[in-house]
């Protein structure tokens, strides 16, 4: 089951990046004369949205899969999911937005005025692929998660962009070499334009890609010890193989492309390189979809918590302070909002929080509500926690309050 | 074209796949009331579990069970927080007792697992 959520998963990742790169290429990539050959993208476009709903409906039969249990899905359990869940309510959305997207696109194929349409049908087509971040691991993140939500889908939209584009490259220029119909500046023009493209996007990739790594990761350790730090370390090696291969054909192959004479044909050489760097970013995404099962490294490292039995670890720097409720306040009602400052070192991950030393609650942001506390006196503890949720610093605050 | 580079991707990726044994679900209890494992002097009314990440409530359940798999959690699951859910429970004897849960976490997968806590006899 978890190969084959994999699998779905990295094929929707390759079926909306090759949209979104066709598109792209329609707009940017291809040279401003030639509205043939936009029309060629545009039915291509249509193909691949074709695609993506297919593989889309796939992913919801696997989700399905899982939510009962591995056997085949009731079509009650699909509705519950799709209409009561907000991960399938973001999947309606998105099949229902792919559909729309290919009936723009098959209506307009034909239509004069080619380039102005598919700038238009690019722009339509960033939330196809950047919404997948709402539903992927930056909107589980718990603190800041807008911030990772827009990090991840911006990570998304320019790895369509430049590992999505590469396939499209190849396969125009195979398509050329084939027939010999048009010039070798053609394609010299297409690789010039499409390494603009790339280097703007491998900027971006890294940034997005160094942030989302540490988010999910947050420990060097996780990198090796957990299975999604190993199968990003594979991620990373294809991802670096990919700029070599893109450093050498940047460096060799497009020199090489613009000062061949137009009459002769593409070198096999520069062909194969370029082939090899659109197979490995293919490679990418698989990888790609197998992270997605993973539970990040962060989470494989949680254990349960429990109150803690052993003495508090030495710890430099850290500090809590519980401001809110104060010393004999009394509060009304079973629900207890506090508010508390928290100087957490290097160590130092979040508070546990302790009622009459009952492990009560965690808190990573700076305030919360307990709930549940019964009438009566009580006294609160908060303890800084390391990341592990284990270890308890030797730092805390107490305070005694009332409800009533 | 060399196909080499496909070839080594496919190998990698089957190796992948034969690597179920690593693979968890991704939201975690971290924090259960009562927590695993423990004896209680006084029954509890509820069963609390905060998780690693938000979940969803539909396709989540907490259900607790004596040792004859009698069921004595009772009413719907309720959401204190994103990351929080409770289930109450009826009044319970000394004994042994689980608690069976599953979630669906809000970046679609499914957990579940099994824990456990004893009320003493005596009060």
């Amino acid at each position: 089951m978890v190969a084959l959520e994999a699998t779905v998963s990295g094929a929707l990742y390759i079926v909306s990046a090759l949209v979104l790169a066709v598109l792209a290429s329609a707009s940017f990539v291809a040279p401003q004369e030639e509205n043939s050959s936009r029309v060629n993208f545009l039915s291509k476009a249509a193909c691949l949205l074709a695609a993506f709903l297919i593989v889309a409906l796939l992913a919801l039969a696997v989700q399905g899969a899982k939510l009962s249990g591995g056997a085949l899905p009731s079509i009650d359990i699909l509705a519950r999911y799709v209409t009561r869940t907000q991960s399938g309510g973001l999947w309606l959305w998105r099949e229902a937005y792919a559909a729309l997207l290919l009936v723009l696109v098959l209506s307009f194929r034909n239509s004069a005025a080619q380039d102005r349409i598919a700038r238009w049908l690019f722009l339509i087509a960033v939330p196809l692929v950047a919404s997948r971040a709402l539903s992927s691991h930056a909107a589980a993140v718990r603190e800041n998660n807008g911030i990772a939500i827009a990090i991840d889908a911006l990570h998304l939209i320019v790895s369509a962009l430049w590992a999505g584009g590469l396939p499209v490259l190849f396969w125009l220029l195979w398509r050329r070499n084939r027939d010999l119909s048009a010039p070798l500046g053609w394609a010299a023009g297409l690789v010039v334009r499409f390494s603009r493209l790339a280097l703007a996007s491998v900027a971006v990739i890294i940034a997005t890609g160094l942030y989302q790594s540490w988010l999910q990761l947050q420990s060097w350790s996780a990198l090796v010890e957990t299975a999604y730090g190993r199968v990003l370390l594979l991620k990373l090696a294809l991802f670096a193989s990919m700029l070599a291969l893109g450093a050498l054909n940047r460096c060799s192959t497009k020199p090489a492309l613009l000062k061949a004479a137009a009459s002769e044909s593409l070198p096999a050489k520069a062909l194969r390189r370029i082939g090899a760097e659109a197979a490995l970013a293919v490679g990418v995404f698989c990888v790609t979809g197998f992270l997605t099962v993973q539970p990040p490294g962060a989470h494989s490292q949680h254990r349960l918590a429990a109150a803690s039995q052993s003495a508090p670890t030495p710890a430099a720097g850290v500090e809590i302070k519980i401001l809110s409720p104060r010393e004999g306040d009394v509060v009304h009602g079973d629900q207890v909002p506090i508010v508390f400052r928290m100087t957490g070192g290097k160590s130092g991950y979040h508070a546990h929080a302790y009622v009459d030393g009952e492990l009560m609650g965690m808190f990573e942001t700076r305030n919360g509500t307990l709930t549940g506390i019964a009438p009566g006196a009580h006294t609160l503890e908060l303890r800084i926690v390391a990341a592990d949720h284990q270890t308890e610093l030797d730092a805390s605050d107490r305070i005694h309050f009332v409800v009533k | 074209m060399s196909f080499k580079p496909l070839t080594a991707a496919s190998a990698v990726l089957l190796t992948l796949a034969g690597w179920p044994a690593l693979v968890r679900g991704h939201a975690y209890p971290i924090i259960v009331l009562p927590p695993d494992g423990a004896t209680l002097r006084e029954a509890p009314r509820e069963v609390r579990m905060q998780f690693t990440e938000g979940v969803e409530m539909e396709f989540s359940r907490i259900v607790v069970k004596n040792t004859d798999g009698e069921v004595f959690s009772q009413g719907k699951l309720r959401r204190l927080a994103e990351d929080i859910v409770a289930i109450d429970v009826k009044p319970l004897r000394a004994g042994a007792y689980r608690i069976e849960w599953q979630v669906l976490s809000v970046d679609t997968h499914v957990t579940d697992g099994v824990l456990r806590f004893t009320v003493a006899p005596g009060k």
